[in-house]
């Protein structure tokens, strides 16, 4: 049986498990020594991909690729007339929990299926763009947004927005991205002013400061994202700030990647200074490195490590969590993801040391 | 090169995740807090025991402050006001939190995993035990109060519903069922003619919701009013024997 016909079966099982979600991916960027806009619409990633990105996706990405010798084959690259752009993202999967004292759970779960639209009535200059979630009962908007582009350097995007700010990593539950709150669940309404010159990724963006609900207070927040980019290697910083009636966040974040012959790292260190706990001020500090290492075309094998100060007052209160994970491409625009994830904190805490397995199965393009 | 990639891959990360070790716990509770800075939950179906049992331990690691996700705050001073009778921004078409209903609350669907949108609550996290999930059932089923049950002032109205000729009544406290009839819960029409066409009952599983099912008699369109504990001799009282406070509704 060929591997084709392999990885067919095994999705086709795998999809009426679970569904899946989008992400970013920057072990792949650090990897190939690119800027996230280089895959994306979007210069600070995520979400739709652009004509690089899916022709990456078909050609480079996976261990096998459908149509490779064919010529005259069709190839998706997400533009449909000049001015219009589609893709899709869905993501699933299965996961099964273990908590000490409890039942071992284990749920299939769809964690998004969304399309993605991009109209652009001026050439590299003016988009529109939107990010439509669907499901039964909604049609959820995770991002809508415009950009001007005033040059190939310059841009100001006004909408919602996911807001840059540290590692765009995919597992919106990693702590560098629940503890700071900046992830792929709570696109922020405001405008975003960008910069992508030679080696530098910059964007600076005013918003309601509201994770997506409605705004109550004239506080804003601002976020300030900067990233100096070598093929070997990159550096980058994020300050957040968010002035809010329910208690003025802080943030500080400092992250990074190196590529080594095969492996791509990628660190981030986030501190959180949170007025609106209700003991009042909490300070927290989340850590995550992780190593990739694609050590054959289309697959990779992500290893991390997480560590978590849920408040830096507080002593013996730390936790860890330690991931590995299976990411295999087999063919175009298809991701299996299997993975274990141990939890690892205070002894008198159950679910702090669960354990997790997982099965996800991630269609994008 | 394959074997000496694999061997400075492991090395590496086996340094790393030596780096730090978890907390021992020692001077902490269940959930990592400081002992004795939160109460101990009880297991009655009340906004305070989901507050300690749930809310606090589980949600409030990310539903919280500025940053609480689709400004949903599930700490003790916003949970209630955040939570019920809100419209989802998720699905609008559903209250976070129905009162009487939680097969319909959003709150119900997302942390037993039958939301449209998004992933399980808690995102991440191992689902809720089903005991908690039925506490936050019960509670809603209760009408979704504010006030606790425990508290040592008397029983108020915490919520009203009006479905079919069927006013449910829900209080903040459990009531006594024998003292729930008739004669302590009146009707009347306009001008204080009284009625009898009415019946009066403790809702079954929902010891804190007066059900008063009007006749067809006042199904007419005519005003009328529903009074508790406003006049006479018999009372509605708590599980205590505290009388409860006064109630009183117009309808029109």
């Amino acid at each position: 049986m060929s591997r084709v016909r392999i990885a067919i079966i095994v999705i086709a099982g795998l999809a009426g498990l679970v569904p899946a979600l989008a992400g970013a991916e920057p072990w792949l960027a650090v990897l190939e020594g690119q800027s996230c806009g280089t895959c994306h619409i979007a210069a600070s990633g995520g979400g739709m991909r652009n004509t690089y990105g899916n022709v990456y996706s078909r050609s480079l990405l996976p261990a096998y690729t459908i149509g490779a010798s064919n010529q005259d084959a069709f190839i998706w690259t997400g533009e449909i007339f000049d001015w219009l752009r589609l893709g899709a993202n869905v993501r699933g999967g299965w996961r099964e929990v273990d908590t000490p004292g409890r039942a071992t759970v284990s749920d299939s779960d769809l964690e998004r299926a969304s399309v993605y639209l991009a109209i652009e009535p001026i050439r590299e200059r003016l988009m529109i763009y939107a990010d439509q979630e669907f499901g039964q009962g909604t049609d959820f908007n995770r991002e809508a947004w415009a950009r001007w582009s005033f040059n190939s350097s310059w841009y100001l995007r006004a909408g919602r927005i996911f807001l840059p700010y540290g590692l765009r990593i995919e597992d919106d539950t990693a702590w560098i991205r629940q503890i700071p709150g900046i992830n792929f669940t709570t696109p922020d309404r405001g405008a975003e002013i960008g910069l992508e010159k030679g080696a530098w990724s910059a964007q600076f963006a005013v918003s309601n400061g509201t994770a997506g609900g409605d705004e109550i207070d004239s506080g804003k927040q601002y976020s300030l994202n900067a990233t100096y980019i070598q093929p070997g290697w990159r550096l980058g910083g994020s300050l957040n700030y968010n002035d809010s009636s329910f208690g003025d966040r802080e943030l500080y974040s400092l992250y990074g990647g190196y590529r080594w012959k095969q492996v791509a790292w990628l660190a981030e260190i986030s501190y959180v200074v949170d007025m609106g706990f209700p003991e009042g001020r909490r300070n927290q500090i989340a850590t995550l490195v992780e190593a990739n290492w694609r050590y054959r075309r289309g697959q990779n094998l992500k290893i991390t490590y997480e560590h978590l100060d849920p408040d830096d007052t507080i002593n013996n209160d730390q936790q860890n969590r330690y991931s590995l994970v299976w990411e295999y491409f087999p063919v175009q625009y298809l991701q299996l993801r299997a993975g274990l994830r141990e939890y690892d904190g205070i002894p008198q805490s159950d679910v702090q040391n669960r354990s997790e397995r997982f099965v996800q199965l991630h269609v994008f393009f | 090169m394959g074997a000496a990639v694999y061997r400075y891959f492991l090395l590496l990360v086996v340094v790393v995740c030596a780096g730090c070790t978890a907390g021992s716990g020692r001077g902490l509770d269940a959930n990592g807090r400081p002992i004795g800075e939160a109460p101990d939950p009880g297991d009655l179906p009340t906004l305070d025991n989901i507050q300690a049992r749930v809310f606090t331990p589980v949600c409030v690691q990310c539903h919280v402050g500025a940053a609480a996700p689709r400004g949903l705050r599930l700490d003790s001073a916003n949970a209630f006001n955040d939570l019920v009778n809100v419209p989802s921004q998720e699905v609008g078409s559903l209250l976070r939190v129905e009162p009487f209903n939680p097969d319909d609350s959003y709150l119900v669907r997302k942390v037993e995993g039958t939301a449209s949108v998004g992933g399980r609550m808690p995102l991440g996290g191992p689902p809720l035990p089903a005991e908690d999930i039925t506490l936050i059932r019960d509670w809603i089923l209760d009408g979704a109060p504010e006030t606790s049950a425990s508290s040592g002032t008397a029983a108020t109205v915490t919520f009203v519903s009006i479905r079919e000729g069927t006013v449910q009544i829900a209080w903040s406290q459990r009531l006594d069922a024998g003292s729930v009839n008739p004669g302590s819960v009146t009707v009347t029409r306009k001008g204080g003619v009284p009625v009898t066409d009415y019946r009066v009952s403790l809702s079954a599983g929902r010891p804190n919701v007066i059900e008063v099912r009007l006749g067809a008699s006042l199904r007419d369109g005519a005003d009328y009013r529903i009074a508790v504990n406003e006049t006479g001799i018999l009372r509605v009282l708590d599980d205590s024997g505290r009388p409860a406070g006064p109630y009183s509704l117009e309808l029109q």
